[in-house]
């Protein structure tokens, strides 16, 4: 027979019905039996893990809930032995590239088991991957038509990238051997180009690490204002290539599109790309591949540098030879010019010269006949003047002769003188002596008698 | 011809001629002293014929020197 009793607060009454009582362990067993025989062996179902832990033995143990708006509708607890465990992690895994985590819809082929001491539960043989693979598939979809729609699928991709990134942020895992890789390839680069970088670290993996890169980014845009970053780089390596499902998460998509700079990820998963992927600037597969990316924005640049350098020298030289044919061409007609400028002051020089010559002849000539003028002249002047002379003398000789004694007494004339004066210059009376000169006497007298010579 | 005639330049020859000339036609001179006058003024004659000529013969030989073409 069994018994009920209610405990009614306030009267402190027991109600007993006429039922017989059993044991608990009589209910477990009999709960159990139900159970066993009303059940089927197995079930597919569909649910979602609410809370999945890996015991220290191998053995997992999950609570399996399923969800509406309103809240959690059905719960249940379930376990995975670990030998099943081990297989079906391995297989889903590989399947999903995913572990199996809490928040995720599962398809679990489940036993349904009650035991008299846990109570029920249920004993999961196996998990299709295919289920999960579909279900991330459409949740993926949904959030990439939520992006879209809210214009956020290539908002990231407006940013034109700097030809040259010197100054990046880096969002990683200092674990990550991705990151270690990544910044050997930026400072050991062979060109020796010089990148600033900072480092803000983030789970790569994991249920935090959606946030906490969502956290990072903020921190790298608070940073924008003082010291701009050219460029962030969302980069994970390495390591397992599970739990990747972070990079689907809306929100992150959302802050990477929304991102006050350009985003690269490298995120290094060989599955299709993530949403993460698909919202930031440029998508590259791997760490090195973002690095050498970074570098080879530098050696663009540097080709472009170059390229422009040719150019410049070419157009240098070009203009200069340019320049220098033209200022040949205007030596050449300078030269030439001046020559012939030289050739015509000489012709004048030449026509001055032989005028200058002929005149200075003509004027010599005219000279010369000047003076042969002037020697005539002369000529006639000396012979004047010496004629005057000899006519001069000849009157003088003439009057000499006239005053010659010599010459009258030659003539048989005499003279006489008293006293030494001839006597017509003097008083003369008788008695006087007198001295008459002839050519060939001198005769002394006395004269007895005047007589007047009329 | 005395050798102070001789010595005379021409200018001095002609005005003691005409020094003498003067006398002889103005001055009351002896029979002597004119006989002295008119040989010195002969002489003096002489030399200035002689200069003239000696003058003479210069011009010519410069003009002719003019004359002629240099080497």
């Amino acid at each position: 027979m069994s018994r009920f009793f209610w405990f009614i607060p306030g009267n402190f009454s027991f109600i007993c019905t006429m039922q017989q009582a059993i044991s608990l362990i009589a209910l477990n067993e009999l709960i159990k039996n139900t159970l066993d025989t009303t059940l089927s062996p197995t079930y597919w179902v569909i649910a979602e893990i609410g809370e999945l832990r890996e015991a220290v033995r191998g053995h997992a143990y999950l609570d399996l809930i399923e969800k509406s708006e309103l809240g959690i509708l059905a719960k249940i607890r379930g376990n995975i032995w670990s030998y099943t465990y081990q297989s079906i992690k391995r297989k889903f895994e590989a399947a999903t590239n995913t572990r199996l985590k809490s928040g995720m819809k599962i398809l679990a082929l489940v036993t349904v088991q009650f035991h008299e001491l846990y109570g029920i539960s249920l004993v999961i043989k196996d998990i299709d991957p295919n289920f999960s693979l579909g279900e991330r598939a459409r949740r993926r979809q949904e959030i990439l038509d939520q992006l879209k729609s809210e214009g956020l699928l290539n908002l990231n991709k407006q940013f034109v990238l700097p030809k040259v990134s010197q100054k990046i942020a880096i969002i990683s895992s200092v674990t990550a051997a991705g990151y270690g890789d990544f910044v050997n390839q930026l400072e050991q680069n062979a060109n020796g180009y010089q990148v600033h970088y900072r480092f803000f670290q983030a789970s790569m993996q994991g249920k935090e690490a959606a946030k906490e890169i969502i956290q990072r980014i903020q921190q790298v845009e608070a940073q924008q204002m003082k010291a701009p970053f050219d460029l962030l780089v969302l980069i994970r390596g390495g390591g397992a290539q599970t739990d990747l499902d972070c990079f689907d998460d809306y929100e992150l998509a959302k802050a990477i599109a929304n991102a006050a700079l350009p985003i690269v990820t490298g995120i290094g998963h060989e599955r299709d790309e993530s949403i993460a992927d698909m919202v930031a600037h440029t998508r590259l597969k791997t760490p090195t591949a973002v690095a050498s990316f970074i570098l080879s924005g530098f050696q663009e640049y540097e080709d472009m540098l170059r390229r422009q350098l040719l150019f410049v020298e070419r157009y240098a030289q070009k203009t200069l030879k340019k320049s220098s044919d033209g200022l040949l061409g205007k030596v050449h007609l300078l030269k030439s010019l001046f020559q012939g400028k030289i050739s015509e002051k000489k012709n004048h020089l030449d026509q001055f010269s032989r005028q200058s010559h002929r005149l200075s002849l003509h004027a010599l000539e005219k000279m010369f006949l000047k003076v042969d003028t002037r020697q005539q002249s002369l000529k006639r002047a000396s012979h004047f003047g010496i004629q005057k002379a000899q006519s001069k003398l000849d009157q003088h000789e003439k009057a000499i002769q006239r005053a010659n004694p010599e010459f009258l007494l030659a003539r048989g004339y005499t003279r006489t003188e008293k006293d030494g004066v001839p006597i017509h210059r003097t008083d003369l009376k008788p008695g006087d002596k007198i001295v008459t000169f002839s050519q060939q006497n001198i005769i002394a007298s006395e004269i007895k008698k005047i007589e007047k010579n009329e | 011809m005395s050798k102070t005639t001789e010595n005379l330049s021409y200018d001095e020859a002609l005005s003691r001629l005409e020094t003498i000339v003067a006398q002889l036609e103005e001055q009351d001179l002896g029979m002597d002293e004119l006989t002295r006058l008119v040989r010195e003024a002969g002489s003096l004659v002489k030399t200035c014929r002689k200069k003239l000529k000696a003058t003479e013969e210069e011009i010519r030989n410069s003009f002719l020197e003019e004359d002629q073409p240099e080497d």
